[in-house]
């Protein structure tokens, strides 16, 4: 099913019930088609958790409305909502069975206990406990823990599946793990899911699409690739991956091309991306592993290349990381496979650039 | 900019106020526990303190606030007043330093018989609190060991401030060990070994460190105390005497002997101020003041801080206590035991048969009263304490302050108050079953209601939130989640509300009827006329009655709930 937010507003009171209070989501409207995977990314304090909440009716929000499969249930109690939510805590109920947790929401609906065995027995088939189903949930690893979480919530059958950073109490090879087998059960189910994470590599892996947020607002939606490629602001760009930020103007237009100076080069590139931007205060930018460096000057139409000289030299056997500095501008390059590339010296001479194609005009 | 306008339109106070309504009233059985909870509270914690304070306006020929500047022109009531502060000033400090000494003698110290010591601390609080005013009699009396037996002296004169004094402190010390124990155990030793590290000396560690960070702690337990003597009846009426007067028995006297209600009602509410206004000072200003050094992980202590003559300083005061301790019950068991306290200390089970004869009513009334209440009043302090911290309602914070206000009235003012409240229709409870059970369940929850919020409060809130998510109601959680979790809180809370419901006094005395009658107040009886050796083989029942008691809750905790809850929660899940 469906999920809509309009225009969704919500604030907290301080705790001392004082006037001032804060802004967590602002004006949020966001629609997460049926079977999607959508994730909220953003730093801590950015209200994508608080968003989430809002889904599952643990927070109501002050204004605005939440439509699942298109019923409001803005002032519904989460317990009312067919929602399931995989907790970062993992909050496995301590006192019961890892089977009896995951029979929690269905004894609650009262299935006959027949049914409820059938269930569960393939729910913790699809994630590998059935050895388990006797333990006590202190008796098991974290990632097990995990995976006892999930099979709670998905056993239900919701109509919507709420993650709320459910990996981060992992360590890094099983948050790797759990992240794609998340993917595969919520693909072979079709569940429609918003998932929330300040992870950036987790939400790329995951995610049909990103929603990216800043304090308490929606500053990009779009596909990984979308996100990464063409940013819309600076946040973005900076929050997912790494940024170079060039200064350029628009010195003129001719056919599909768009002529800058930047840093006193001209280049080219194609008008449509610089279209309703002002000329005199562009920004682009530039990732910084398509930032390649060259011994010799040789020139080269579909390159953008400047005279510069390394300040910082970074080898880390996979990649290098170089500061170089062009007139008093430092661009950082990522240089992946250096033995293939060049490896360079602190305070070489030497010839910087990137591919014309591949910079991104932001308004600056 | 038109849409940001409607937007704080809708937000506004009473918008939101209203959308609060209207969510709980798609919970019908929350929204109604909630009404039910305040009603509860309105009828039979706020409504008994108004009708005292209306009663109190009337005890003049000219009612109105004359009334307090006739009574406090009065020499008599002005020493009462003066007696009660001193006493409870008195036995407040003194119940501190022996229940700090003790608390960190067993938190700091590796002495032996730990284990000793701290169950000698708790025995006095599953006693009757007035048990204490019978063994300094036994010990002190006319016919006492210690005085007479021991040093000769006959008539010592033990009614008044000294003996008053030592059986409260004796009563008392466990609520301040409890408290400070607590306190000290939270105050991780590595910052003392850090002091000691940086330089200092122990004393200088004792001084800087430990001692202000425990003050706090020490703050709290010094008001606690000093509104559990002000409300103490059953050692002040033994023991206090003709030549010293306290409020609390005053105004017992007022109403029993003198016929004159306004008038105990006015010396009542004479007593509820101080009470009220410690309370304030705990609540509000101590609690604030609280230092949590609490990091998750008990810290093993590594026990520098204590030079070996402190220790065994503190030892030797530890057993002093202990003895003391010892000395109090066993002369209740040889009270109980022999023929004449005193005179013919010969065996004898007559004081038993005696108890029998004509306590057996009383035995089986108290019994019923107890397990009637007890179960009430633990759910009842459970589901307020699953309110006030997991749900959002409007009203809670004064939810919150009821509860615990029932804690601060003294048992004198409470008693009046039900007299007052329920003797007429539509609440016509005066001489019944009801009125007692109903008195114990709303004076002893609040214990229930720390507990079960303390607990609470470190339970993930996320894992009733999943209760929540998988279709769990409000009512659901809580059977099915909340309660498991916090059954330690749950199991305290039923034991203390059974054991104050067989041990009080201070109010019931001002309930009991012919029908329904106490142990406690038969046991005060039998003291009142002398009977001593009575009175003791009743207070050895009452205490037999109580540690059954205590397995047996703990019995049908764990079968109810189903769980095995110790060292269960450090798994996964907790946070």
């Amino acid at each position: 099913m469906s999920v809509e937010l309009i225009n969704v507003t919500k604030r907290f009171r301080s705790p001392e019930g004082e006037v001032s209070s804060v802004v967590a989501v602002d004006n949020v409207s966001l629609v997460i088609e049926e079977g999607e995977m959508v994730t909220l990314l953003g730093p801590s304090g950015c209200g994508k958790t608080t968003t989430l909440r809002i889904v599952a009716g643990f927070e109501m929000p002050d204004s605005g409305k939440v439509v699942i499969g298109g019923h409001d249930v803005t002032d519904m109690p989460p317990n009312k909502r067919n929602t399931a939510m995989v907790f970062q805590s993992y909050a496995i109920f301590p006192h019961l069975t890892v089977f009896e947790n995951v029979a929690f929401g269905l004894r609650i609906r009262k299935l006959p206990q027949a049914a409820i065995e059938e269930k569960v027995g393939r729910m913790l088939g699809l994630v590998g406990l059935t050895e388990m189903a006797r333990r006590s949930p202190d008796q098991l690893s974290g990632g097990q823990q995990q995976r006892v979480a999930l099979a709670r919530a998905i056993v239900n059958e919701p109509d919507v599946l709420l993650f709320d950073e459910p990996l981060s109490n992992l360590d890094a090879k099983l948050r790797e793990q759990m992240r794609s087998e998340i993917r595969r059960i919520q693909q072979g189910l079709g569940i429609t899911s918003l998932y929330v994470t300040h992870d950036q590599a987790e939400a790329m892996a995951l995610s049909d699409r990103i929603v990216i947020m800043n304090e308490g607002r929606i500053a990009q939606v779009g596909s990984p690739k979308d996100i990464y490629d063409t940013p819309t602001d600076r946040f973005v760009a900076e929050f997912v991956g790494r940024a170079n930020f060039l200064p350029a103007k628009l010195t003129g237009c001719s056919g599909d091309l768009a002529t800058l100076d930047v840093m006193g080069r001209t280049i080219n590139i194609d008008r449509a991306k610089v279209a309703g931007k002002p000329a005199s205060s562009i920004e682009l930018v530039v990732r910084p592993e398509t930032v390649r460096l060259w011994r010799s000057s040789e020139a080269d139409p579909s390159m953008a290349r400047f005279a510069g000289k390394v300040r910082r030299a970074l080898y880390m056997g996979s990649v290098a990381e170089y500061d170089v500095e062009v007139d008093g501008t430092m661009l950082l390059s990522v240089v992946t496979s250096p033995a293939e590339h060049g490896i360079f010296g602190i305070d070489e001479e030497v010839s910087v650039g990137f591919p014309m194609a591949v910079v991104h005009p932001l308004c600056s | 900019m038109e849409t940001k306008a409607a937007i704080t339109f809708e937000g506004t106070p009473l918008r939101r106020f209203m959308r609060r309504l209207a969510r709980l009233a798609k919970e019908p059985v929350l929204l109604a526990s909630i009404l039910v909870i305040f009603a509860l509270l309105a009828l039979f914690i706020i409504y008994p303190v108004v009708m005292v304070l209306i009663k109190s306006f009337t005890s003049a020929e000219h009612p109105g606030i004359e009334v307090y500047k006739t009574l406090l022109s009065s020499s008599y009531v002005r020493s009462s007043l003066y007696n009660s502060l001193s006493m409870g000033a008195a036995a407040a400090l003194l119940s501190c330093v022996v229940g700090f000494l003790f608390a960190y003698a067993v938190t700091r110290t590796d002495m032996p018989f730990k284990g000793f010591f701290n169950f000698m601390a708790i025995v006095p609080i599953v006693s009757p609190p007035f048990l204490g005013a019978v063994s300094v009699l036994l010990l002190f009396g006319s016919n006492g060991l210690i005085t007479s037996k021991l040093l000769g002296i006959y008539n010592y004169p033990i009614y008044g401030f000294k003996g008053l004094l030592f059986a409260q402190v004796v009563t008392f010390f466990p609520v301040a060990y409890l408290t400070l124990k607590g306190v000290l155990e939270s105050i991780s030793p590595t910052l003392e070994d850090a002091a000691l590290d940086l330089g200092s000396s122990r004393l200088q560690v004792f001084g800087k460190v430990t001692l202000p960070l425990a003050l706090p702690g020490i703050a709290s337990a010094l008001l606690v105390i000093f509104i559990e003597s002000l409300a103490d009846f059953g050692n002040p009426l033994v023991l206090a005497g003709s030549n010293f007067p306290t409020l609390s028995v005053q105004a017992y006297l007022q109403i029993t002997g003198m016929y004159d209600l306004p008038g105990g009602a006015a010396l009542s509410v004479v007593l509820l101020i101080p009470s009220i206004t410690a309370f304030m000072l705990q609540k509000y200003w101590v609690e604030k003041r609280k230092y949590v050094t609490v990091t998750g992980k008990p810290t093993s202590t590594t026990i520098k801080s204590v030079s070996s003559g402190t220790k065994w300083a503190l030892f030797g005061l530890c057993l002093f206590v202990a003895g003391v301790v010892i000395l109090f019950y066993g002369v209740i068991v040889a009270g109980a035991f022999a023929k004449l306290w005193g005179i013919d200390p010969s065996f004898t089970l007559r004081n038993f048969e005696y108890v029998w004869g004509v306590g057996r009513e009383a035995i089986m009334d108290t019994l019923l009263i107890a397990g009637i209440s007890t179960p009430i009043s633990g759910l009842l302090g459970m589901a307020i304490a699953f309110l006030v911290v997991r749900k959002s309602f409007p009203g809670k914070n004064a939810m919150d302050f009821i509860s615990m206000l029932s804690f601060a009235l003294p048992g004198t003012v409470v008693g009046i108050g039900y007299i007052l409240a329920f003797n007429r229709r539509p609440f016509l409870l005066t001489g019944t079953l009801a009125i007692l059970v109903l008195n114990f369940v709303f004076r002893y929850f609040p214990v229930g209601i720390q507990a079960g919020v303390a607990t609470l409060r470190q339970v993930d809130a996320s894992i009733e939130e999943a209760a929540a998510n998988l279709g769990a109601g409000t009512e659901k959680t809580f059977a099915k989640v909340t309660l498991p979790l916090i059954a330690p809180a749950f199991f305290s809370a039923l034991v203390f509300a059974f054991v104050r419901a067989m041990t009080a006094i201070s109010a019931a005395v001002f309930l009991v009827s012919a029908d329904w009658n106490l142990m406690t107040v038969q046991i005060l009886n039998q003291v009142n006329s002398g009977r001593l050796g009575a009175a003791a083989a009743f207070s050895m029942v009452l205490i037999g009655i109580i540690v059954v008691a205590m397995v047996v809750i703990r019995l049908v905790v764990d079968k109810l709930l189903g769980i095995r809850y110790q060292a269960r929660f450090q798994g996964g899940g907790f946070r």
